[in-house]
């Protein structure tokens, strides 16, 4: 006789109990959202310009949008902290290094061109453009490693080197469509036997309850006034 | 070089020698999280989901 899988569960980054195998999987998303509080001088803004004008509608979506990631950030430098005290071991695929780095590189680009596309125009015309950043990039990657320097003897990257990697990678991508490297981060965790990943990619968080792991990915505080918790990871808004 | 804790151990019984340890080249600093995620400044709002999300669709 066959057990169906038990679905896994969705776990609150201050309030949930730590994994008693003292194992956390990360994905990248988490780690970014730690790293970089970038949106609260533009949410300060727009709540003291709504002081005294009403906002656009697009305005108010993005005040809502910047609140959203605001407490995703200090929720995730908080749990990181938790994790720290509680000398917890961190585990992840070795794909989030590349992928940290992708992501600090275009933050920095972003951030001086103004927008994506203009930032990806910018490099495709001239990669050497990049010449100018490499300090600040240098600076943030350094940041990320300050961090995981937190953890001493604690930071285990897997190489997906393991044919039963590859399998399971597959078999997430032909079952849920989900892309390369979120089946990467998945089935990393879940061939590990390890239950907990961190994570907040919806489409990730979905298939990892799906397919039985706890997903540390809601924030929002009971004491929080007027926060709705939604089910799902719909904390988000649309 | 690190002893083997029982997570090492773990995941070194399933994976093998896929397993990377970090070893931090420097003593931990003295800064809190809080503290290092602070000097990652940015001046404008980069919405860092959709960072990632370009980078997955790679």
């Amino acid at each position: 006789m066959t057990s169906a899988k038990s679905k896994g569960s969705q776990k609150n980054l201050y309030d949930h109990p730590l994994p008693d195998d003292k194992i956390i999987f990360w994905d990248t998303n988490f780690v970014i959202s730690a790293l970089f509080p970038s949106f609260k001088e533009r949410y300060e803004n727009l709540c003291s310009k709504a002081t005294h004008t009403p906002l656009s509608i697009a305005e108010l979506e993005e005040r809502q949008n910047l609140a959203y990631l605001f407490k995703r950030h200090q929720a995730s430098a908080a749990f990181i902290e938790r994790l720290i005290q509680s000398e917890m071991n961190v585990a992840f695929s070795s794909i989030l290094f590349t992928e940290v780095y992708f992501g600090i590189k275009y933050i920095e680009l972003e951030t001086v061109y103004g927008s994506r596309e203009q930032a990806k125009k910018e490099l495709g015309d001239d990669p050497k453009i990049l010449t100018q950043h490499i300090p600040a990039i240098l600076r943030n990657w350094n940041l990320f490693l300050e961090l995981l320097g937190k953890f001493p003897g604690r930071i285990f990257a897997i190489n997906p080197t393991e044919a039963v990697i590859v399998t399971e990678v597959l078999r997430l991508r032909i079952q849920y469509g989900l892309t390369p490297n979120d089946s990467f981060h998945l089935a990393t965790s879940i061939t590990s036997g390890c239950k907990d990943i961190v994570a907040f990619d919806r489409a990730l968080t979905n298939v990892g309850i799906d397919e039985g792991l706890n997903v540390w990915c809601t924030f929002f505080q009971k004491k929080d006034p007027g926060v709705a918790r939604t089910p799902g990871l719909g904390n988000r808004p649309e | 070089m690190w002893f083997k804790s029982r997570a090492h151990k773990k995941l070194e019984k399933v994976f093998n020698g896929s397993v990377h340890q970090y070893n931090p080249p420097k003593p931990p600093s003295n800064r809190t999280v809080q503290e290092i995620c602070n000097t990652a400044s940015m001046p404008h709002w980069v919405d860092t989901d959709q960072i990632i999300r370009d980078i997955r669709k790679k």
